[in-house]
């Protein structure tokens, strides 16, 4: 099992590393970047804790081996607030309509609630419920994270 | 217990750039290899030990696999499109509606970003959403390899849960679905316990009317024997027919009794085949409607 080298840019910035090949994409970037917003939950592709933005498109890390993505640009949580720490709306909004409990499936919801308001800046309810239904929470019974996203609709 | 949080499993991966290329590593390698697309299946059968591959054979980077063609012939997939280009594709004729559908079912958005047509196909699972469709819409998949490629019927393609008529030496580099109007309405539906979940079961229904009258009718369901099955009874009933809400619930019974299910985790037989009446009762007036009809 030989390593290969690959390059990816994380939240940004160009990186470069040596890979065994069934290094998944998630501990790649919790146990070598130390990006540990990428949540593991269910490890088996139903929960979407794990889920970052390759390319601009939600994926599952958990299920994505690391030498897959050679050559792709990787968002994670740690790179939606702006590098001075402010907040992107959409996680100020998560504060403010309190669509966080116990903060395990945030990440998730988070970045999938700024890829769907990417691609479409007034969802309605049904699309916001659509877009996340591969994203569980145990806490909230989702009312208020769908709030949240209602709220940053313009 | 399984430790999902890692991958076990030592191997080494292969990026082929052409299919020449992945012909030779399928040569080489032979039975210690696995080709895996997407990964949202393979990368689970990994975790839990079902497969134990010391080479793994991506198909991702082979471009004529990921292409997407429209013509007056119908729908040519690649087998390693996207299930979300696929699904874009479909949203654009009426022909494909009942493929549309399952899609829009199949699963979350990040799977639809990774899972792929051929590789839903080649897992071969019985609860497979796309392969009712694909039954009723007269589907047909190429299989390629060193020697040749072969076209076949899906439903010759899949011959038990699991597993397919696929040799260790081919690979899916295309579905072809037939543009020809013999259906003008088709719809699918499926049963599940959550949105995100496999199918407990499934229906796809394609039909051709003419006023009131059911002219040919095609029908398949998933979930509910070894692997997705037409039911021809139910289709000969209905085939030719003027339509009536008796003759519905008669070929829905006969639906029911036509089926083969299995109690497992998902669903019980009994549960399965009350339900199977009803969804395919559903699917069928989606599909009437959808071919002008009322109901």
């Amino acid at each position: 099992m030989q390593k290969e080298r690959i390059q990816l840019k994380i939240n940004g910035e160009p990186c470069e590393f040596w890979v065994a090949p069934n290094t998944l994409l998630m501990n790649l970037l919790r146990n070598e970047m130390a990006l540990t917003g990428t949540k593991y939950g269910c490890g088996t592709g139903q929960c979407g804790g794990c889920t970052v933005l390759v390319d601009g498109e939600p994926i599952l890390s958990c299920l994505t081996l690391a030498l897959a993505v050679d050559g792709a640009d990787i968002l994670t949580i740690e790179g939606v607030a702006e590098p001075d720490g402010t907040l992107d709306p959409i996680q100020e909004a998560f504060l403010d309509t309190a669509a966080i409990q116990c903060g395990y499936c945030t990440p998730g919801m988070v970045l999938m609630a700024k890829d769907l308001l990417n691609k479409n800046p007034s969802p309605s309810e049904d699309e916001i419920r659509e877009h996340i239904k591969g994203n569980l929470c145990r806490c909230t019974g989702y009312h208020r994270i769908v709030q949240a996203i209602k709220s940053c609709s313009e | 217990m399984v430790n999902t949080r890692i991958l076990t499993r030592e191997f080494d991966y292969h990026r082929p750039g052409s299919l020449t290329e992945a012909f030779e590593l399928l040569a080489e390698y032979g039975d210690s290899a696995k080709v895996i697309a997407g990964g949202t299946d393979v990368v689970p059968q990994l975790k839990y030990e079902k497969i134990a591959p010391n080479h793994l054979i991506t198909l991702m980077k082979i471009p004529e696999l990921n292409d997407i063609k429209k013509d007056n012939g119908g729908l040519n997939i690649g087998a390693c499109a996207r299930l979300r280009s696929v699904k874009q594709a479909c949203a654009q004729g009426p022909q494909y509606a009942a493929l549309h559908d399952a899609l829009c079912s199949i699963g979350k958005v990040q799977v639809m970003n990774m899972g792929t047509l051929g590789g839903n196909l080649c897992t071969a699972s019985p609860a497979a959403d796309s392969v009712p469709p694909l039954l009723v819409l007269n589907g047909r998949i190429t299989l390629a390899s060193r020697e040749g490629s072969r076209t076949l019927h899906v439903r010759d393609f899949i011959t038990g849960p699991y597993t397919a008529v696929m040799t260790a030496s081919e690979i899916m580099t295309e579905i072809h679905i037939p543009s020809v109007q013999d259906h003008q309405g088709s719809a699918f539906l499926k049963v599940a316990r959550v949105a995100a979940d496999i199918s407990k079961l499934s229906c796809a229904v394609a039909l051709q009317r003419d006023s009131d009258r059911c002219v040919s009718c095609r029908i398949a369901l998933g979930a509910v024997a070894p692997m997705a099955m037409r039911v021809k009874e139910a289709e000969e009933l209905l085939s030719g027919t003027q339509m009536s809400a008796t003759l519905l619930a008669e070929a829905a019974a006969s639906v029911s009794a036509e089926i083969r299910p299995i109690s497992d985790v998902r669903s019980t037989e009994t549960y399965r085949r009350q339900v199977a009446a009803v969804i395919f009762k559903d699917t069928f007036d989606m599909a009437w409607e959808r071919a002008g009809g009322k109901r």
